[in-house]
C-alpha cells in the first residue's frame, strides 16, 4: 500500500505535508494522574500518543529486586489493542516488546542519580494509546518527563527521535507509513550536547548514509528537549503560583 | 558369527576437557555422529529440586536440529538409567551435578534411535571423567544394527553393521531386522554387567545373545579408547608437574 | 542453579586501571579481534563450528519442505534458534529465557533475517504450497563473552556452506508433484545468499568512573563531576572502546554496541543499549571499524569456504557434475 503513496515530493514535502528536517505536531503534559502515581506524563507526537506513569522510588515489592548500591527500575509497556487498525492482542511475552523495555530500563538506570536511592525500587508503566511511528521515542520521552515529575534526580534530559533514509533524503521523525518504506534509526541523547545513549538501527543502510542520519535525530533530540523543558518550565511556575509546591 | 553373519565397524574418537566454563567435557564421534557432552558440578542446587541424601542428577539433552521432543526425552531417560547407578551420588547430598548432552549430529537415519544413544552415553561417561565426579565403574555402550537381504535365487544374506555412519544405514535402511544398543558396565577393562539392552525389531534369541556377546568385544576396545584418550588429557593436565 | 558471578571490586578496579594505561588483561590491543578459527562438518553439509578466542559456537542448517505463510506465498521460511543450555556456563538455565539470551537472539535476528541475507523467494517451490523451510540451530558450547558475534559469523558461514537437495517439479496444474533429489543422486544446490553480515561489538569503559573508583572517591563526587562536564569540553579520551569483549570484560563493562556490517559497506543492524552515553563520533568511528572487521572475516570464512570445497572435491567429480560456467 505504501508503495503507491508519494513518500517525498519532488517539491520536497512529505506525505503530512512536512519538509524533511521538521518533527511532528509535539504536545506533552506533565502530572496528568497526580493521584494514581508519583509522577506522570502524556506525550503526543503526531499521532502517537503514550501516558507514562511513574511509581516511586519505594521499597521493593520482590526481595529479588533490592540492589544494594542503586535503585532499580522496572519498565512495563502495554499497548492498547485499539492502538492501530488491526486490532490484534499482544503479548506481554513478545520478544520486540521485552527488547523495548529492557533498552528504556536501561536508558533510565544510567539517567537517573541511581546510587542516591539504595535498596529502592521505580516502576515506570507506560501505556500506548495511539500508535502511529515512533512509539519507542515517545514512549522515551515520556518516561523523562514522568520521572521529572516524580521528582527523581537525574543527570539530565533523555529525549528520543527516529530519523529515516530514503534513498538520499534524510527524513526526521517518522510516522507509520514512512516508518514501513525506509531504514530508519532511533536515537535517545542525554543533554543538549552530542552523548548518545540508546542507538538503534534495524534495516540495512549503506554507512555514508549513516552520518546525516545521525546527525539529524540529534538535533530532533535537541529541538524536543527544548520543548519538554518549556513545558516542564511552565508546569513549574503554574504550581508556584498556586504555591501547591 | 554364526547366526547373523559378519560385523563390519567405524572406529571411534574421544577428546575431552575441551570448554572452559564448565566442570568436565568430551566430545565422541563414532561414524557420522558427533555428541558434545559437558558436566558440571557438583554444585548449588536449587531449593526445590534439593535431596537430603544425594545429589540431584540434571540431564538435559538437546536436539541437533528443531526443539527438544519425546527423542530427546527418551535419550535423556535412557542416559539417566544408565550413568545414574554409576555415579556415587551419595558422596554429594545436597548438590547437583548437571549434564548437558549437545547432539551435534545424530548419525541416526529419521527412523532409528540407537546410534545417538550409545553415543551419548559414551560421551557422558567421559565427560564425567573429566569433571572429576566420583564413579563406581566404567560404561560403554555400541550399538547393533542387523540386516537381512534376499537376493534373487531366493538366499538370504545377513550382515551385522557396528556403530554403522549415516549412509551405510540408509543403503541398507530396508532391510534392517533389528536394532540393539547395549551397555556393559566394566571393570579393570573386563566386562562385569549389563546395564542396557534396548532391542527393536524381530530376532530369535540366539541372535539377541549372539548381539551381547559382539557388544562385549566392542564395549571392551571401546573402553580402550576411551582409556587413551584419559590418559592423554591427565597428561596434558599434569604437563606442568614435569 | 548458580547465580551469575559478580567480579570482586578488586578485579574490577584493576580491569580498570590497566585500561587506563591502554592494557588488556589478554594482551590485545583495543581494536583486536581474538583469534578466530572456522571449520566446518566434513561429513554434512551446513555444520559449522566457531571458536572466537574460548567462545564456541555449533551452528548447524537445516532444510525441509513446507507450506509458506498464506499472506507470502512467495516466501519461504527462515528460522533462527538462538537457545542458550547450561553447557555455554551453568548459569544459564535450560528452558528460561534469561534477559541475555533475548538480547542475543534479537540482534542475530535483526542481522541476518532481518537484513535479508537469505532470499527467502528463491526458497519458493510452488507459491502458497511448497517452499523450503531453512532452519538455523545456533548451539552455544562455550561462553566467554561475544556469543552474539561468534552466533552471527557462525550462521553466515553455515548458511554458505549448506546446500540443499535439488528438486524438480512434475506434471501441471493441481497433479504437479515436487521430486527431492538425494544428496547421492544430483549434486546440491546452494542457498541464495545475498550478502555476508558479520556483527561486532564494542565494549564502552568509563576511563575516569575507572580513576575515580581507583582513587577512592565517592560516588558523590562522581555526580559533582558531571555537573563540572557543562562547563569543560567533551573529550572523546575519557571512553575506551574495546573490540570482541571476553566475559570479564563484558562483565565490567559500562556500555556496549553492536553493530552488524558487511562487506559491501553496508550496516545492517545497531543496537546501543541504552547504558553509557557516548559521544556520537564514536559511534560513527565504531561502525567504521565494524566494516573493516567483517571484510576481515568475510575474508576469513570464505578462505575456509574454498579449503572445504577442495576437499570435497577429491578426484575432481564436482566439476562435472556441473553444467553452470565459471563466472
Amino acid at each position: 500500500m505504501a508503495s503507491r503513496l508519494e513518500i517525498f515530493s519532488p517539491e520536497g514535502l512529505r506525505i503530512d505535508g512536512r519538509r524533511w528536517n521538521e518533527v511532528r505536531h509535539f504536545r506533552c503534559a506533565i502530572n496528568t494522574h497526580p493521584v494514581s502515581s508519583d509522577g506522570s506524563a502524556i506525550i503526543e507526537q503526531g499521532n502517537t500518543k503514550v501516558i507514562c506513569n511513574v511509581i516511586g522510588p519505594v521499597e521493593p515489592t520482590l526481595r529479588s529486586r533490592v540492589v544494594p548500591d542503586r535503585v532499580s527500575i522496572s519498565v512495563k509497556v502495554v499497548i492498547a489493542p485499539f492502538s492501530t487498525i488491526d486490532r490484534r492482542k499482544r503479548s506481554q511475552n513478545d520478544s520486540r516488546m521485552q527488547e523495548m523495555c529492557s533498552s528504556i530500563q536501561h536508558v533510565f538506570e544510567d539517567a537517573v542519580i541511581a546510587h542516591l536511592f539504595p535498596r529502592s525500587q521505580i516502576d515506570v508503566n507506560l501505556y500506548v494509546v495511539a500508535q502511529d511511528g515512533g512509539v519507542m521515542q515517545a514512549c522515551i520521552n515520556a518516561t523523562t518527563l514522568a520521572l521529572i515529575d516524580a521528582g527523581v534526580p537525574m543527570y539530565d534530559y533523555v529525549c528520543a527521535c527516529t530519523a529515516g533514509m530514503l534513498d538520499r533524503e534524510v527524513l526526521l521523525d517518522l510516522n507509520r507509513i514512512e516508518e514501513s518504506d525506509m531504514p530508519f534509526l532511533t536515537m535517545a541523547t542525554i543533554g543538549s550536547k552530542r552523548k548518545v545513549a540508546l542507538l538503534q538501527l534495524e534495516m540495512k543502510v549503506q554507512f555514508d548514509r549513516l552520518e546525516p542520519m545521525m546527525a539529524a535525530s540529534m538535533s530532533g533530540c535537541h529541538h524536543i528537549r527544548d520543548l519538554m523543558d518549556n513545558e516542564v518550565r511552565k508546569h513549574g511556575k503554574s504550581r508556584l503560583e498556586r504555591g501547591s509546591l | 558369527m554364526t547366526v547373523l553373519g559378519p560385523a563390519q565397524r567405524s572406529p571411534a574418537t574421544a577428546t575431552t576437557a575441551f570448554l572452559y566454563r564448565v566442570d568436565g567435557s568430551a566430545s565422541w564421534t563414532v561414524g557420522t555422529a558427533h555428541i558434545i557432552v559437558s558436566v558440571s558440578g557438583p554444585m548449588e542446587v536449587n531449593k526445590r529440586d534439593e535431596l537430603p541424601d544425594i545429589a540431584t542428577l540434571e540431564i538435559v539433552v538437546r536436539p541437533d536440529v528443531g526443539v527438544a521432543s519425546t527423542r530427546e526425552q527418551f535419550l535423556q531417560d535412557r542416559i539417566r538409567r544408565v550413568v545414574g547407578p554409576v555415579i556415587a551420588l551419595e558422596l554429594h547430598p545436597r548438590t547437583l551435578i548437571q549434564i548437558v548432552v549437545q547432539i551435534v549430529q545424530s548419525g541416526d537415519t529419521k527412523t532409528l534411535n540407537t546410534i545417538a544413544l550409545s553415543a551419548s552415553i559414551n560421551a557422558t561417561y567421559m565427560a564425567l571423567l573429566d569433571a572429576g565426579v566420583p564413579v563406581r565403574s566404567t560404561v560403554s555402550a555400541t550399538s547393533i544394527v542387523c540386516y537381512g537381504t534376499s537376493s534373487i535365487q531366493g538366499g538370504l544374506t545377513t550382515g551385522v553393521l557396528i556403530d554403522p555412519t549415516r549412509p551405510e544405514l540408509e543403503k541398507i535402511e530396508k532391510d534392517i531386522t533389528s536394532v540393539h544398543t547395549i551397555a556393559y558396565e566394566l571393570k579393570g577393562g573386563q566386562i562385569e554387567r549389563l546395564l542396557l539392552s534396548e532391542s527393536v525389531g524381530t530376532f530369535t534369541e540366539d541372535e539377541v545373545f549372539e548381539c551381547y556377546d559382539t557388544a562385549a568385544k566392542v564395549c571392551e576396545e571401546t573402553n580402550g579408547t576411551m582409556r587413551e584418550a584419559v590418559t592423554k588429557s591427565v597428561q596434558q593436565k599434569g604437563g606442568w608437574r614435569d | 542453579m548458580p547465580r551469575d558471578l559478580t567480579p570482586s571490586t578488586i578485579e574490577n578496579t584493576f580491569v580498570l586501571k590497566a585500561l587506563t594505561e591502554r592494557i588488556r588483561l589478554d594482551s590485545r590491543s583495543f581494536n583486536q579481534l581474538r583469534d578466530l578459527d572456522i571449520s566446518f562438518s566434513s561429513t554434512e553439509y551446513g555444520v559449522v563450528d566457531v571458536k572466537l578466542g574460548r567462545t564456541r559456537v555449533i551452528a548447524r542448517i537445516s532444510a525441509e519442505i513446507t507450506q509458506p505463510y498464506a499472506d507470502r506465498p512467495y516466501d519461504g521460511l527462515f528460522i533462527i534458534a538462538t537457545e542458550i543450555s547450561p553447557m555455554a556456563a551453568p548459569t544459564f538455565e535450560a528452558g528460561r529465557k534469561s534477559e541475555d539470551e533475548l538480547v542475543i537472539s534479537r540482534i542475530v535476528e535483526k542481522s541476518i533475517r532481518r537484513s535479508g541475507a537469505l532470499d527467502t523467494e528463491s526458497l519458493c517451490i510452488i507459491s502458497g504450497e511448497k517452499c523450503w523451510a531453512v532452519r538455523a540451530d545456533v548451539h552455544f558450547l562455550d561462553h566467554d563473552g561475544g556469543l552474539m558475534d561468534a552466533a552471527c559469523i557462525a550462521v553466515s558461514a553455515g548458511l554458505l556452506h549448506f546446500r540443499r537437495p535439488d528438486i524438480t517439479i512434475e506434471g501441471v496444474g493441481s497433479r504437479r508433484e515436487v521430486i527431492v533429489h538425494p544428496i547421492t543422486e544430483r549434486v546440491p544446490v546452494p542457498l541464495a545468499v545475498l550478502h555476508v553480515p558479520v556483527c561486532v561489538t564494542f565494549s564502552f569503559f568509563d576511563v575516569r568512573r575507572a580513576s575515580s573508583a581507583i582513587s577512592g572517591r565517592t560516588r558523590n563526587d562522581e555526580a559533582k563531576d558531571v555537573d563540572d562536564d557543562d562547563v569543560e569540553e567533551e573529550d572523546d579520551s575519557s571512553v575506551a572502546v574495546l573490540v570482541d569483549a571476553t566475559l570479564q570484560e563484558e562483565l565490567l563493562r559500562h556500555g556496549y554496541m553492536s553493530v552488524t556490517a558487511n562487506t559491501n559497506r553496508e550496516i545492517c543492524q545497531i543496537q546501543k543499549g541504552g547504558d553509557m552515553p557516548v559521544d556520537v563520533g564514536v559511534l560513527l568511528s565504531c561502525s567504521e571499524a565494524a566494516i573493516m572487521v567483517a571484510e576481515k572475516v568475510t575474508k576469513l570464512i570464505n578462505k575456509r569456504l574454498k579449503e572445504d570445497g577442495a576437499r570435497r572435491n577429491v578426484g575432481n567429480l564436482l566439476v562435472e557434475a556441473r553444467a553452470e560456467n565459471d563466472r
